[in-house]
């Protein structure tokens, strides 16, 4: 049906509600509102000012430009990864000329120090997040922010950690803070909860609980430590999955392009759920669910090789150099670069200090002369020894 | 008055234009999730569905090059991906009612109609300047001028110029988003 234009319709109603409307648009209107009763019941709750109020409202909960950011950064993002690619094959093909440069004469040179230094502009990360508020503004937290004059009473920004203390904030409001490759912070929530969040990584929570549940949402790795309250579950929800716990240590790891969920839980128990069944995890399970079937797989794990990095370390154990990468590329905010798909397969063993030089543990990789590393600007290309 | 959302902008987004894709948040994104939230959605939900049909909009080149067609592919693709997420989310007996109305034709229209009439006032009154839309508002919920004046201690005059100035501000806006002539002059 589409007798007549509906934003013709919308223009009439619309006229009528503001009182700018002509003879011409009432006339209009009263034909529309004959033909049938759904009609003028659309048109009869469009005059109540209470549904204007919620429409008003309910805006306001969906802010335009925030959104706008995000999807910036998003589309920034696939640019970079295209370009990277572009430059990637560019490299490849360079390196192919140096190597046959240098094979050229006879190469009988000392062998320098493998890993190219020429600059080492990678650096650790720091603590580092965005706080954003419901209307849209955005704060900027490091290790220098204490109080900012935008943060209401009642929430404190310490070194690295976002406290919010027990107060009669605002009821179901609800704060996001993100915090990008190269970050990490501390927050402590309402309850008495400590979360310490990971690079990329993003927790959208309540100012101030509500009495039934406590319940937060997170993209990427988080490692909870949860204050105990039999009477107010707390309920973490990563993309389709809903992890339930009284009180509890664990770690979430739940980054969108990983295409599986990690919960690894130290002490207590949680329930973890999502369309396809639950189950419950006791201390030293990690339950692995597969983002595109959400089946849910459990094994018995190391977990400190799983929550680690809240105390600030990185342990791994026989781990791909694939994953060890990728894990540090967030937290060193770098680019790897791969000669060789094989070379992701080599698995290593490690441990490196957060705030240590990247280059070092590098060395040490080379040492076991499987690989050779070259660091250019942010991006390290990875080669057969 | 800050930009229309016109067709030339949608031309414009069909170039990949940055400040063409920045008003079609500000005139769409909120709208488009209330419409998604009617139909059942959360509002997390709501707000990833319609990211995901902007991030389409922006590497799509062939977009509906008149206004109203415009809008109704939005409003099109916004109930699509809703069906589409109650049914893989089986949440469809939850949801009977809503599913089985959001499938009929009419419904789709009426649904079009209630949503974008809100919309426009809400970016009209959006753009107004504070004093002129607080007075607006009151007047939308059918306050006389001298209640408004009263209320907001403010002269009656000053009360009724501003009424005329959203009522030109109103006018204008018609003008550019109707190509029906002669309308409210």
């Amino acid at each position: 049906m589409k007798t007549e234009d509906p934003y013709r319709i919308v223009s009439y109603i619309l006229a009528k509600l503001t009182a700018t409307s002509s003879p011409a648009d009432e006339a209009q209107l009263e034909k529309w509102l004959q033909e049938s009763e759904t009609h003028r019941e659309i048109f009869n709750k469009l005059l109540q000012k209470e549904n204007f109020e919620q429409y008003q409202s309910m805006f306001e909960e969906h802010p335009d430009e925030y959104h706008y950011l995000q999807m910036q950064k998003h589309i920034k993002k696939e640019k970079r990864i295209r370009l990277f690619k572009r430059v990637g094959y560019a490299a490849a093909i360079l390196i192919l000329f140096v190597f046959s440069a240098l094979l050229w004469p006879q190469s009988t040179q000392e062998e320098p120090s493998r890993i190219s230094d020429t600059s080492t502009s990678i650096r650790p990360g720091s603590p580092f997040a965005i706080l954003t508020l419901p209307g849209g503004t955005t704060i900027q937290l490091d290790s220098t922010t204490r109080r900012s004059p935008i943060l209401q009473t009642g929430i404190i920004s310490q070194q690295d950690t976002l406290v919010y203390q027990r107060s009669n904030n605002v009821k179901g409001e609800y704060h996001t803070l993100f915090i990008p490759r190269g970050g990490e912070y501390i927050l402590k929530l309402s309850d008495g909860t400590k979360i310490w969040l990971n690079a990329e990584s993003e927790l959208k929570y309540p100012v101030q609980f509500e009495a039934t549940q406590r319940k937060v949402y997170l993209k990427g790795e988080a490692y909870f430590e949860v204050a105990k309250n039999e009477h107010s579950p707390f309920i973490v929800i990563t993309g389709e999955q809903t992890t339930t716990v009284l009180g509890t240590s664990f770690n979430l790891r739940a980054y969108p392009e990983e295409a599986q969920i990690l919960t690894t839980l130290e002490k207590g128990s949680v329930q973890i759920s999502t369309s396809q069944g639950n189950t419950i995890l006791k201390p030293g399970e990690q339950a692995r669910t597969l983002s595109n079937s959400q089946t849910i797989e459990k094994t018995q794990v190391n977990t400190s090789l799983y929550t680690a990095w809240h105390l600030g370390k990185y342990i791994f154990i026989d781990q791909p150099l694939e994953e060890i990468l990728h894990t540090l590329a967030r937290w060193y905010n770098m680019n790897i670069w791969y000669d060789h798909p094989d070379l992701k397969k080599i698995q290593f063993t490690g441990e490196l200090r957060k705030y240590d030089d990247i280059q070092e543990f590098l060395e040490k990789i080379e040492h076991l002369e499987k690989v050779h590393f070259q660091i250019q600007d942010q991006t390290v290309s990875v080669f057969r020894y | 008055m800050s930009a229309e959302f016109t067709e030339y902008h949608i031309q414009l987004l069909g170039e990949g234009d940055s400040n063409a894709y920045r008003l079609l948040y500000k005139h769409f994104f909120s709208a488009l999730c209330i419409f998604a939230r009617k139909l059942g959605l959360s509002k997390e939900e709501s707000e990833d569905i319609v990211q995901e049909i902007f991030c389409h909009i922006y590497h799509e080149k062939l977009l509906p090059n008149h206004l109203s067609a415009f809008k109704t592919y939005l409003y099109a693709a916004v109930r699509n991906r809703c069906l589409n997420h109650i049914r893989d989310t089986q949440r469809r007996k939850n949801n009977e009612q809503i599913y089985n109305d959001t499938l009929s034709e009419n419904n789709f229209w009426d649904q079009i109609i209630a949503n974008e009439v809100y919309r426009e006032l809400q970016l009209l009154l959006n753009e107004l300047p504070p004093q002129c839309r607080n007075i607006f508002q009151r007047s939308l919920n059918g306050d006389t001028s001298e209640k408004i004046a009263a209320d907001l201690n403010l002269s009656v005059e000053t009360v009724k110029t501003q009424r005329k100035k959203a009522k030109k501000l109103l006018r204008e806006k018609y003008r550019t988003l109707y190509d029906i002539f002669g309308i409210m002059l």
